[in-house]
């Protein structure tokens, strides 16, 4: 992305602004053990997740990854590891809860983990394909190497 | 500031709205005043903003 399109200051606002809003409710949560009152079946679902210890670990992870998308480092695997948590959100808020805000603060979580996965993923364009042969992460380097491409190459 | 950065600005301000609307729930529900952390998010994103818009402009004149 050029910064001579205003995309560019666009995503990176919308980056910031997402990073910040996961780094303070992990914070939060860390700091004072704070836990949104939320109605009927929706408040079940998340005391469920506390008396299991997920929801704690979500706000954690939300600290890392709001870390991560704020100071811009490792930001895609930031997004794809918020993700879960996000399409968490988004159907409890819009489809459970339901609530006139939540109806608003389902989608929003939703868009700004979607568009900047969209805005990033151009960087995995070359592995979103149908078929892909198995490669570890550290053979990576490999991955701009021809051979590679018929599950062939010396190790 | 060119035009570029005048309209991601605009574009910002306008998802900074949109951002208070939803939370506060002006308009279209039960009025809650903003949160800290609704203002940690806009402290955050605009503050970034200006320093990555202050550092190109540097980059820019050094050229």
């Amino acid at each position: 992305m050029n910064s001579s399109s205003p995309w560019y200051y666009i995503i990176h606002w919308i980056r910031l602004y997402f990073g910040a809003h996961l780094l303070f409710s992990g914070i939060r949560f860390a700091v004072t053990g704070y836990v949104p009152p939320i109605p009927g079946l929706g408040g079940e679902w998340v005391q469920a997740n506390a008396d299991i210890y997920l929801y704690q670990a979500i706000k954690y992870l939300e600290i890392v990854t709001g870390a991560m998308l704020f100071f811009n480092r490792f930001t895609l695997l930031g997004l794809i590891l918020e993700f879960p948590a996000t399409v968490n959100i988004f159907w409890l808020n819009t489809f459970i809860v339901a609530t006139p805000r939540q109806l608003f603060t389902g989608p929003q979580e939703l868009f700004l983990n979607g568009i900047l996965l969209l805005a990033y993923s151009g960087w995995i364009y070359a592995a979103v394909k149908p078929k892909l042969e198995p490669l570890w992460l550290w053979d990576g380097p490999r991955a701009y190497k021809p051979e590679v491409q018929n599950g062939k190459f010396e190790d | 500031m060119d035009k570029t950065k005048w309209i991601a600005v605009a574009v910002c301000a306008a998802l900074t709205v949109a951002a208070f609307i939803g939370s506060t729930g002006l308009f279209y529900t039960e009025y809650r005043p903003i949160r800290n952390y609704d203002l940690v998010a806009f402290a955050g994103s605009w503050g970034g903003l200006i320093y990555m818009m202050i550092r190109d402009k540097n980059k820019k004149n050094r050229k």
